[in-house]
């Protein structure tokens, strides 16, 4: 069958915004759906709520519209664009919901519009449990043993008929939120008593555990006519336990015999068979290790995670396959797009090994358990790519950005066998550091396997490196040994370390032996077909595939590296845009990344992509293979500034602000001497070393003081210090490895937070608009909400924003793109922070403004100005419409995590909402990011001591609205002597028969308000009030701004009535 | 692990370390490459990789050791094993010896730490070749006119059971000439309750006759179907008497004994993962495939045959079947193991001596 005639208009939904377990992959299965379909004649119509995605780009879709997720709006949408087909697998789990619900409310039907790519049918066969297990049961495929309880004594009776441990599930918690993995009856008291309160229907699922199994994924494409094929398959190196987007995952498996491989494979291609998707899906099995016993874990009836992986490991693009399978073709009709020659119904074959770390969060949330478990946790992740699996590990590690580019850790190194033999049985992100430190003491490969229920085929592997670690300990600067190294992975730096000499000379005396690496074609066949990919890795091996010749001119784009906190999918935006116009300028555009999710590793997008660490030597070989013109660092975020100077100091030339300058901004001396001489304001600051240094320093500033350490991103370990017992506070609980470096001590500046990009071209500078922060300064920048235009910004303001902007972008002689962060207080303009890059608000900027200015920063950086490219204006006017930027947090997803927001950065995501008022756009954005906006009902309040005061008028205003509040002893006082009447209810600590707790069971709560300052000891009870609160989704701030946001909407929709 | 050098035909050599029998010079024979990812063990036991020199390109090759089950036959055919990593510590809990154990009671070299991407590419560009195993400081000069030189025609009768013998099953008997046959075909036919008479390939359809049998099976196996006049001259004498089901080199003998013709293919099909187009179904089958000579497409109609299934890469034949019903082949493996299988097939068979006996 052809493609189908009758498509004509399809709507896409997409995922919306980032949040743990649904990145950056659906943006590019989105943008790779869109596009398939454009290629096809189709006009596409999308919907998503986060600006920060290419999809959302007006030139991938014909109609964009940056609205909230829910079904009203989509059908709004529906109504005003009549689709005929809504494709619903590429919006990840939100988008296969959103698409579940429209088509029961009716709407489809109503609006005749077809579901393609799956029907309703399917994807209840895949979802839910009940439905799931009769189809396994008809299938003859094995499942675990599960039940639902609703009470503790249930659950009880259950496991012990099928004996522990066994798997907990709250059933209805966002993200599966307080589950867990019991071993004997005091842990399964605990997490279902824990469990069953997190559950608004107060039930759990019971499930047989089957722990320590081989975990095992295939990704499986099924056409129209039933037709499906394996395009991958995954081993998980952590066992069953450790939810797969946490796991260290290769490709293809390695501890498999045919047979067995081949059993899963049949299995899966049964099951979605039997499911009737016709598209990409993605099937979850266990393997015994022991037997021949496996079962099925759970089927996505969906692009996934692990297809975008999937897709980057192979080659083969199955968001693009599965689109044109919905659009009516069949795998037998559609050639590879790889090799253009050979069919898509080709299984690939790899010649390589894929790895995945993934990247977790612990570092910037803080938590006191890391352990990793059956909820993903990790925000983003890696690719690394080799001949042998060594060399993938040691890339994979480098890849990674986490303060250890080797398997070697400080702490760990230190440990004795004993105290690390008991660590090392937990499955955490410091597991594998654990594990080598035990293998560097001599610790044998089998008990450790043992140990971890790691496969033993993979300590051996981490033993082999151990070996080849001792070996260049033992022979240095032996060419042979080095020779055998670098096949294995090892870089120039942990070479240099066991050598006792610099990097530097490692690398001189490679090079002069001529050892350098070569890099080899990723074409899904194996080399079986020949094939023209620029799609590559590197390798120590002989021959070498990616040929540098070219009649164009090149330019290396550095991308981002994996998604993390701080660093998000906004830098990937910025990447791609920078790579189309490097293109657009008659450029060849030589990318170099390692993000598996991402857009910019699109094999389609680049003109050659390497898959490679973001590190000194991996990114300078493949420079000094392709000998480009110059390399573009701005766009991938401070991954790709931080190489800046080591590539400048080997000679290559840099395109756009010079690396001196992003010195002297990021070197804070420099950077105050820098405004000074301009005579622009900059919050008083000390660099102390001490505690006495800085209670010196914050009695001369005057409390409040804001403390950080030096050198960290994201505004790590940073806090806002009202008075000295919190200064000794903070120097005594600091991680001690902060005082490697000073600590800085600023004075808190409380005001209105302004944000302005800017394009510079030497000479001028094109701001295209002012973002106001909603919140006051001391909210990150990433978790404030914002609006542009600004709503409080005087013409002067203004003025003086852009001047400042002017003479910094002179002072710092910036190029291309800036980003500065402003504080207006008492009408003075302070900076505190300047980016000589692009920044997180690029693409809301973008799409707000109409200005794309990482297109006009790369025509600037390659050269031309910007009264060339058309802009004669320093500000733009503002657009009529209003956008509020809204962040989206994963704290559902992290165990016990604190979720009080601050100048540390929390937040995953980001949505925009956009209208013709500030209120109808905070409206949206509040929606779009999945506050439940109640009209009426009850409000928790608790506040610190110093912020008391701050919450009356928002009591007020909120009972004037008619709803009930709550509040504990001390708030509910405070609130009785400023006239109201709060209903006190005992903490959840406190030994009373009725408490916080039994108010949320009853579900008398629609709001909480937990406003304490930011030094204020944490509390047990309040962390686990607002843990109850974000389990139930039960909006909770600690911002009086952001409630006064929300009561703007509330008034604004008429919830305000008043007598005559 | 001993340094050697690999010499091909066209001149070029690559050094290696052996990890499997260490022999000093090996005999030549022909080199190809396979792209399946798992199924070592059913590869070098396989007996169509008979004189063959076997490339695995997926990288990483040892891993699950070998185990008691999943052989193809008793002892490994092909002349050496090329990969790029060995892994010696295996990982099973089936396993009990390492590849590199058994290549060296075999007495078959096991070649590693070379580019075997780059080996593939070679034999893609310039199709398969002849080449030779030798001492590291072998001139490779001396060795060109030996490997051009070379060929070999005696395949099947090196590898064909030399008597016939019985695996007993309570169902339908099928005679199955061995021509190199895996023990999966075996074991599929057991599965369906076969009572199977393996016999050897030069056997008379006399002899056949006499068994007596519900139906014969043509075995895959190694070389040009061409030197095999006498299977030729079995299946034609057979052909049209009891139906006669065929596989890989007994597809080829098949076409040639009704007057199709075969030929060469460049550098083969080697891999699990070719999608065929099965053309009575109008579906597609992902095969396992080991082939080096191809039935040509031409005039199928005139020779009585009729194309059941095509290769969606190449477009080469794949399946054929006498417009009489009587036998029908596939080029690809439908056994399974290593490799998907294809059950239909071999149900086609069993309903096809249902039907015969029946009538
Ligand atoms: N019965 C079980 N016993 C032990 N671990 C399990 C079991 N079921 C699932 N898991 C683990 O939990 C993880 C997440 O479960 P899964 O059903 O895949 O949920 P999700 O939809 O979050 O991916 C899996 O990757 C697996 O490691
Ligand atoms: N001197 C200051 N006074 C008040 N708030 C500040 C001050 N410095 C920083 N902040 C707050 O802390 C947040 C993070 O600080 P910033 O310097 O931007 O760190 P990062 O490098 O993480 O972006 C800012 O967004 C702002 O809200
Ligand atoms: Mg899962
Ligand atoms: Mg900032």
């Amino acid at each position: 069958m052809p493609k189908n005639k009758s498509i004509k208009k399809v709507l896409v939904i997409g995922s919306g915004p980032i949040v743990i377990g649904q990145a950056a992959e659906f943006d590019y299965a989105g943008v790779q759906a869109c596009l398939a379909l454009k290629e096809e004649g189709i006009e596409v119509v999308l919907v998503n709520s986060n600006p920060a995605t290419i999809m959302t780009d007006t030139d991938v879709a014909d109609k964009v519209y940056i609205e909230p997720l829910t079904i009203e709006f989509l059908e709004r949408v529906i109504r005003l664009e009549k689709p005929d087909s809504l494709l619903p697998t590429l919006g990840g789990q939100t988008g296969l919901n959103l698409a579940l619900e429209l088509d029961s409310a009716g709407i489809l039907a109503e609006n005749n519009v077809n579901l393609i790519g799956v029907n309703v049918d399917s994807i209840n066969k895949a979802e839910d449990r009940e439905l799931f297990k009769n189809l396994m049961n008809e299938l003859e495929l094995p499942i675990p043993a599960s039940t639902i309880a609703n009470t503790a004594a249930e659950a009880h009776a259950f496991a012990s008929e099928i004996g522990f441990p066994v798997i907990i599930r709250p059933a209805f918690t966002l993200g599966g939120s307080g589950g867990g993995i019991a071993n004997n009856i005091e842990e399964l008291e605990k997490i279902v008593t824990h469990g069953l309160d997190l559950s608004p229907v107060t039930q759990v699922l019971i499930e047989q555990s089957i722990k320590g199994y081989k975990e095992i994924e295939y990704e499986v494409i099924c056409d129209n006519k039933g037709q499906a094929i394996v395009v991958c398959n995954m081993e998980n190196i952590d066992p069953v336990g450790v939810h797969t987007g946490d796991s260290i995952v290769v490709a293809p498996s390695q501890t498999l015999t045919d047979r067995e491989y081949h059993r899963l494979r049949t299995v899966s291609l049964d099951i979605i068979k039997a499911l009737g998707i016709a598209g990409g899906c993605n099937v979850q099995l266990a393997q015994d290790p022991n037997s021949s016993q496996f079962y099925i874990i759970e089927v996505n009836p969906r692009v996934s995670r692990s297809s975008a992986l999937a897709s980057k490991a192979t080659g083969y693009p199955i968001a693009k396959i599965s689109t044109l399978i919905a659009i009516g073709y069949n795998l037998d009709e559609i050639k590879n797009p790889i090799t253009k020659d050979s069919s898509a119904a080709v299984e690939p074959a790899l010649d390589y090994v894929a790895l995945k770390f993934a990247r977790l969060p612990f570092d910037k949330l803080k938590t006191n358990d890391n352990r990793l478990s059956t909820q993903m946790q990790a925000t983003g992740e890696i690719l690394a790519i080799d001949t042998n699996l060594e060399a993938a590990f040691l890339k994979a590690i480098r890849s990674l950005e986490v303060k250890n580019k080797y398997f070697a850790h400080p702490k760990f190194d230190k440990m004795s066998i004993h105290e690390l033999s008991s660590l090392v049985t937990r499955a955490t992100d410091e597991q594998i550091f654990q594990m080598f430190a035990m293998l560097r003491q001599g610790f044998d490969p089998l008990k450790l396997a043992k140990l971890t229920e790691i496969n033993k085929f993979f300590v051996f592997i981490y033993k082999h490196i151990i070996d080849i670690e001792n070996n260049l300990i033992a022979n240095k600067f032996d060419i042979e040994v080095l020779k055998h190294a670098k096949k294995y992975g090892f870089a120039d730096e942990d070479i240099a370390r066991f050598w006792e000499t610099t990097e530097a000379k490692v690398r001189e005396f490679r090079q002069t032996s001529g050892l350098k690496p070569v890099y080899k074609m990723i074409d899904t066949c194996a080399a079986e077909f020949a094939s023209s990919t620029s799609y590559f890795y590197s390798a120590y091996a002989s021959q070498n595939e990616s040929n540098p010749e070219s009649d164009k001119q090149k330019i290396v784009v550095l991308g981002s590296g994996p998604i993390r906190i701080g660093q998000g999918i906004e830098f990937d935006y910025a990447t791609v845009h920078c790579i189309k116009e490097v293109q657009a300028n008659g450029y060849e555009a030589v990318v170099i990344n390692n993000n598996p999710e991402t857009v910019s590793t699109d094999f389609a997008l680049a003109d050659k992509l390497y898959i490679a660490p973001m590190v000194k030597e991996d990114v300078l070989d493949i420079i000094e293979h392709e000998k480009p013109v110059g390399v573009i660092v701005q766009f991938g975020g401070q991954t790709a500034i931080n190489l800046c100077q080591d590539l400048t100091d080997c000679g290559i030339k840099i395109l756009g602000t010079q690396n001196a300058d992003i010195d002297r901004v990021e070197d804070r001396e420099e950077f105050e001497a820098g405004l000074r001489k301009i005579e622009v304001l900059q919050p008083q600051g000390k660099i102390v070393n001490s505690l006495e240094e800085a209670t010196l320093a914050a009695q001369s500033l005057e409390y409040p003081v804001l403390v950080r350490p030096s050198f960290v991103l994201g505004g790590e370990a940073m806090k806002i210090i009202s008075g000295e017992a919190s200064l000794v506070d903070y120097f005594e609980n600091l991680d001690k490895r902060y005082f490697d470096k000073p600590i800085l001590v600023d004075k808190y500046v409380n005001g209105m937070e302004l944000e302005v990009d800017a394009v510079c071209d030497g000479s001028t500078v094109f701001i295209p608009g002012l973002i106001e922060h909603i919140e006051s300064s001391g909210v990150h920048s990433g978790d404030s909400m914002a609006v542009y235009p600004p709503q409080r910004v005087t013409a002067e303001q203004a003025a003086e924003v852009v001047e400042i902007t002017e003479k910094i972008a002179k002072e710092f002689k910036v190029l291309g793109l800036m980003n500065i962060q402003f504080i207006i207080d008492n009408g003075k303009v302070f900076v505190i922070e300047v980016n000589p890059r692009a920044s997180r608000t690029v693409p809301f900027l973008v799409k707000t403004t109409k200005h794309n200015i990482v297109k006009l920063a790369t025509n600037v950086i390659l050269g031309k100005k910007l009264i060339d490219l058309g802009i004669d204006t320093k500000l733009a006017p503002n657009q009529k419409l209003i956008s509020v930027k809204a962040p989206v947090f994963s704290f559902n997803k992290i165990h016990m995590i604190d979720n009080l927001l601050g100048p540390e950065m929390k937040s995953t995501g980001e949505v925009m909402g956009t209208d013709i008022s500030f209120e109808k756009a905070l409206y949206k954005a509040f929606l779009a990011s999945n506050t439940v906006i109640s009209h009426k009902g009850g409000v928790l309040l608790t506040a610190s001591d110093t912020k008391k005061a701050s919450i009356v008028p928002i009591a007020k205003l909120f009972s004037k609205l008619g709803f009930e509040l709550y509040a504990t002893k001390s708030t509910a006082s405070y609130l009785r002597e400023h006239g109201l009447k709060p209903t006190v209810v005992a903490r959840i600590s406190d030994d009373s028969e009725y408490t916080i707790k039994d108010l949320f069971a009853e579900g008398k709560l629609n709001y909480v308000l937990n406003v304490i300052s930011n030094d204020s000891r944490v509390l047990a009870d309040e962390v686990t009030i607002r843990n109850i609160a974000i389990s139930q989704n039960i909006p909770c701030f600690s911002s009086i701004d952001t409630v006064s946001a929300l009561l703007k909407v509330l008034v604004s929709q008429g919830s305000m009535i008043n007598a005559i | 692990m001993k340094k050697v050098k690999l010499v091909l035909e066209n001149g070029m050599s690559f050094t290696a370390d052996n990890f499997g029998y260490e022999v000093s010079r090996t005999e030549i024979s022909e080199i190809i490459f396979t792209t399946s990812m798992s199924g070592y063990q059913e590869v070098i036991t396989d007996p169509s990789y008979y004189k063959q020199m076997v490339v695995m390109t997926y990288p990483i090759v040892g891993n699950y050791g070998l185990n008691a089950t999943d052989f193809e036959s008793s002892k490994p055919y092909l002349s050496a094993l090329i990969v790029n990593e060995y892994t010696e510590m295996y990982s099973h809990a089936d396993a009990n010896q390492s590849l590199a154990d058994y290549l060296k009671e075999h007495k078959v070299p096991g070649l590693c730490g070379l580019d075997t991407r780059e080996l593939t590419n070679v034999i893609r560009n310039s199709g398969c070749l002849r080449a030779i195993i030798v001492p590291i400081d072998t001139e490779v000069s001396s060795l060109e006119a030996d490997l051009k030189a070379w060929t070999y025609t005696n395949h099947v009768a090196d590898v064909s059971t030399k008597v016939s013998y019985v695996c007993p099953g309570p169902n339908y008997r099928v005679a199955l000439i061995d021509c190199g046959c895996k023990k999966h075909i075996i074991q599929k036919l057991s599965k369906y309750g076969c009572e199977i008479i393996v016999m050897p390939y030069n056997s008379t359809s006399e002899q056949i006759l006499k068994l007596d049998a519900d139906g014969v099976m043509f075995s895959n196996g190694p070389g040009d179907p061409k030197d095999v006049p006498e299977t030729i001259k079995l299946f034609k004498d057979l052909h049209g008497k009891l139906p006669i089901f065929g596989i890989c080199l007994g597809h080829q003998i098949f076409a040639l004994s009704m007057g199709a013709n075969t030929s060469k293919m460049k550098f083969g099909h080697h891999s699990s993962n070719h999608p065929v187009k099965d053309l009575d179904l109008d579906t597609i089958l992902t095969t396992t495939q080991n082939h080096g000579y191809a039935v040509d497409k031409i005039d199928l109609e005139a020779h009585n045959l009729r194309l059941t299934h095509v290769s969606l890469n190449d477009d080469s034949v794949e399946g054929i079947e006498s417009l009489d019903k009587m036998s029908y082949t596939v080029q690809f493996h439908p056994e399974g193991n290593q490799g998907p299988s294809h059950d239909q097939l071999f149900e086609k068979f069993i309903n096809r001596m249902k039907e015969e006996k029946n009538a």
